[in-house]
């Protein structure tokens, strides 16, 4: 009988300690919420912002803001104090990597859903253009569990050691140090930018293949696009500010050497074109900045420039430069070819043998 | 599936202990087998839909062959020859010949097919010259296991010593997940009148009890232990040849563990959860890391292995019934079996080599350790602490073949322990050693000096390695599990470590693209 009582206790106590400890882990993730599932950052602590995969749709569901900063990771060097200082306003970031259209209007939509939207700072990466036009979270792993409204999948975050032991202790310490808020998911601080590195990421074709078809990217982009302007419709009282990085003279080398380069500007002419019909948006231009781009000083590797050149965009989007309109259009991506061509042709000799 | 999977703790595991333990309970035990071998099946194809029809196949070729030895022998019985089957023996029976030899091509074939394909034809090429494209046929999980087990079946019953068993038996038998996919390797003879026996078919507490014991044991073993001690390995192997000599003693030290938690935790949890389902698992690993010589090391590792060589290959080949010389070779050729069956590569079947000979130098007993049994009086004996160092140290020497890609790799490793070396590469191979349970030490070391990561990932190693030592020296999981001094603090320590082992199975991944 003692003997039974004692397998029987063993049992007891070892499902209600499993349990217990079960709603404690869970407890204390939920209380401090490091992926902002739940809530905005408790009093006292700072949204701490690291991982957008993470991170992204917490802050799109909680956050208080009034303007969102998009874009592919050429955007996380933006700092949001830049923004709400030049536009009045209080902006988050939604990110995702390669800033494939789809991926954008997801959290674009997550956003117009739980809050009321001023100002959209979207940037538009070229390849965005010619992606497909179904979100890739799943197909890329992303934590698909935090893109939904399911509660019954999200023992993945309550029961997880990593957040417990590492994301927890992190937001903690970076709350009571001299964290920037503004500085959400930024990295250039532990980058290089400088023109050795860019060329050491830069994998050059020997060969200069024959141009490909001009218009091979023309169908992507009118669909990418349509996810765009179907948005500007859907949100008439939001002031949509698209704005084109710029991109290193290496990318635009590539993209001659590659065959590219002429089905590259079509699709760019396409989505400008549609989009500078709305009255909500305007496009800035900022690729054809030969200072900027035949400079590899600014850059860490053929895309990702450093964080001096995002305050550059943000100061341009405020004062408005590099507006492309439909007066100006040809002329700007006209230019646009022709820099590309020079890049080649000039340029780029500065660094890399005829 | 893996044991150490969400899907396998709060689905798998619960809805067939449910189902087992219901289907019984209505006096069901026919569908219970069909269930238990439908949840094995699903444990299985869960890896890759395609090994289903492997392990289907190779059941059905091994139940048939077993039902044409059945047939065959009522045919002798009631047409010919008018005699009991246990008058029928492979030594006087053609057709049971004929059966034996097929039963163990059909699986040989089966394993060598899936196995050794590609190591064939890389060595015809490198012997004839030729340029056979290799087929990179997928390894379906536990074929080694589960042929093996098979194969000691169709093997007896040829000689008459193992009874014809029903579909459902025989599939619950070889498909039973927990043994089904990293072994041990079970025999018919332990398992099927356990799964017959009706008194086994209800819950028992005390099983339960154990079986829980087991389970989180195994669980700590992999997940807190193998896992982490994984990092630096795995790392360091990508670079072998760029290892100093401290670097490789600690490497390899940490592999010797990080196998023996590996291995040992998997088995252990396979007894826990067998033991829910009142089942007893054969005893599969005792702790090997004190044997005091070679040949009780591998009478303590991989347990249910030797034993099958020893029933299987040793002693058809005449065990030590031909003179010493012949047993001795016999030994080396069990072992030299042994390492091919661990891998398909050459530095598997050296390392097998490698404990071979290390066997017969124990069986030659020119050197014997206190408190061994040998055969005969050895000519110096050494203390059974100085037996179990150099043991130690002789197979953590033999991991280098088992571990490494290339056998030079291997020489390489073994030449960097003797010929001492620095480059510094010990802290770059040690800051390998992820775990959250690191992190804010890690964080608060990084910020206070230079260098002091560099110290505070030598330090967590240590602490790896300290942790490891203890366990391995210290009562195995077979002699804790089934201990109940202390039912409440056991409960609540073996419940925290449960929880600490499954939050452990999420993590945050890094997404590190920064290519458009």
């Amino acid at each position: 009988m003692y003997e039974e009582g004692k397998k029987r206790s063993f049992i007891s106590v070892f499902i209600i300690s499993v349990l217990l400890v079960l709603v404690l882990i869970a407890g204390i993730v939920v209380l401090f919420d490091p992926f902002y599932v739940y809530h905005k950052p408790l009093p006292g602590l700072k949204a701490v912002l690291n991982d957008k995969e993470y991170q992204c749709t917490g802050t799109l569901k909680h956050f208080d803001y009034d303007a969102v900063i998009a874009g592919s990771s050429v955007c996380e060097n933006f700092n949001n104090g830049w923004f709400d200082e030049g536009f009045g306003c209080k902006s988050v970031k939604a990110i995702r990597s390669y800033g494939a259209t789809a991926d954008l209007m997801y959290l674009m939509d997550m956003a117009f859903d739980h809050r009321e939207i001023r100002y959209v700072f979207y940037n538009i990466d070229p390849s965005s253009l010619y992606s497909p036009v179904e979100t890739t979270y799943e197909s890329t792993g992303c934590p698909v569990y935090l893109y939904d409204d399911n509660p019954f999948n999200d023992w993945k975050y309550l029961f997880n050691k990593d957040v417990l032991l590492e994301k927890i202790p992190f937001m903690l310490a970076k709350s009571h140090s001299d964290y920037d808020e503004g500085d959400s998911y930024n990295w250039a601080q532990w980058k290089t930018f400088h023109h050795l590195m860019c060329m050491t990421m830069y994998e050059r074709l020997p060969e200069v293949a024959e141009m490909q078809d001009e218009h091979m990217y023309d169908e992507l982009a009118r669909e990418n696009t349509k996810l765009i302007t179907d948005m500007l419709e859907a949100h008439p009282d939001t002031e949509f500010m698209f704005f084109f990085s710029p991109y290193s003279m290496c990318w635009w080398d590539n993209a001659y050497r590659n065959g590219e380069r002429d089905a590259v500007l079509s699709a760019e002419r396409i989505c400008i074109e549609e989009l500078i019909r709305y009255d909500n948006a305007s496009v800035y231009y900022y690729q054809d900045d030969a200072d900027i781009i035949t400079n590899l000083d600014n850059y860490m590797d053929t895309i990702h420039f450093s964080k001096e050149i995002n305050h550059f965009i943000c100061d341009s989007l405020i004062q408005g430069r590099d507006r492309i309109t439909r007066e100006n259009i040809d002329s700007v991506l006209d230019g646009m070819y022709e820099l590309s061509d020079e890049i080649v042709n000039e340029y780029i000799h500065e660094y890399y043998e005829e | 599936m893996l044991f150490n999977s969400y899907i396998f703790i709060c689905i798998l595991l619960p809805v067939a202990l449910l189902g087992w333990y219901g289907f019984n309970y209505f006096g069901q035990g026919r569908l219970a087998g069909i269930f238990l071998t439908g949840i094995s099946l699903w444990f299985y194809a869960y890896f890759h839909l395609s090994y289903l029809f492997v392990i289907v196949g190779s059941i059905a070729i091994n139940f048939c062959l077993s039902l044409i030895a059945d047939i065959y022998r009522k045919h002798c019985i009631i047409v010919y020859k008018g005699i009991g089957p246990e008058d029928i023996t492979s030594s006087d029976d053609t057709v049971m010949r004929i059966i034996l030899i097929i039963s163990v091509l059909a699986n040989l074939g089966l394993l060598f097919y899936f196995k050794y394909t590609d190591f064939f034809i890389e060595n015809l090429n490198a012997l004839t010259g030729s340029d056979f494209a290799l087929r990179g046929i997928l390894l379906p999980l536990g074929i080694s296991f589960f042929t093996f087990q098979q194969l000691s079946y169709v093997i007896d019953r040829c000689r008459g010593r193992a009874p014809h068993y029903d579909l459902i038996t025989y599939a619950t038998f070889v498909t039973f997940f927990p043994q089904l996919i990293a072994g041990p390797i079970v025999t018919y003879d332990e398992m099927i009148p356990q799964f017959t026996d009706v008194t086994r078919r209800r819950m028992d507490r005390e099983n339960m009890r154990i079986g829980i014991r087991y389970f989180v044991i195994g669980f700590a073993k992999k997940v807190l232990l193998a896992d982490v001690l994984a990092g630096p390995v795995n790392y360091a192997f990508v670079m072998p040849r760029e290892l100093d000599t401290a670097t490789v003693i600690i490497v390899m030290l940490m592999y010797m563990f990080e196998l023996y938690f590996d291995f040992s935790g998997y088995c252990d949890m396979a007894s826990g959860i067998a033991k829910m389902f009142n089942i007893d698992l054969p005893v599969n690993f005792n702790s090997p890391y004190t044997s005091a010589n070679v040949k009780e090391l591998w009478q303590r590792w991989h347990i249910t292995l030797s034993r099958f060589f020893t029933t299987y290959v040793y002693i058809p080949l005449g065990g030590s019934r031909r003179g010493f010389g012949r047993m001795l070779a016999n030994v080396f050729i069990v072992f030299v079996l042994s390492g091919l069956w661990h891998g398909a590569a050459w530095t598997y079947v050296l390392w097998g080599a490698i404990n071979g000979v290390l066997v017969v130098w124990d069986n030659l007993c020119f050197v014997g350790v206190r408190g061994c049994d040998y055969k005969r009086e050895c000519k110096l004996y050494i203390p059974r602490k100085a037996g179990q160092v150099l043991t130690f140290c002789f197979f953590l020497l033999s991991l280098c073949f088992f571990r490494s890609s290339t056998i030079p790799d291997a020489l390489h490793l073994i030449r960097s322990i003797f010929c001492v070396n620095w480059n510094g590469k010990l802290f770059e191979v040690l800051s390998y050693i992820k775990a959250p349970e690191f992190y804010v030490a890690e964080e608060a070391a990084g910020m206070m000096a230079a260098g002091m990561l560099d110290k505070l990932h030598l330090i967590c190693a240590t602490v790896m390695l300290a942790i490891s030592f203890i366990i391995i020296t210290r009562p195995n999981s077979h002699e804790i599990a089934p201990r109940n001094d202390h039912p409440v603090r056991d409960g609540i320590l073996m419940g925290i470590l449960f929880v600490w082992c499954f939050v452990s199975l999420n993590q945050v991944s890094t997404f590190l693209y920064f290519n458009f």
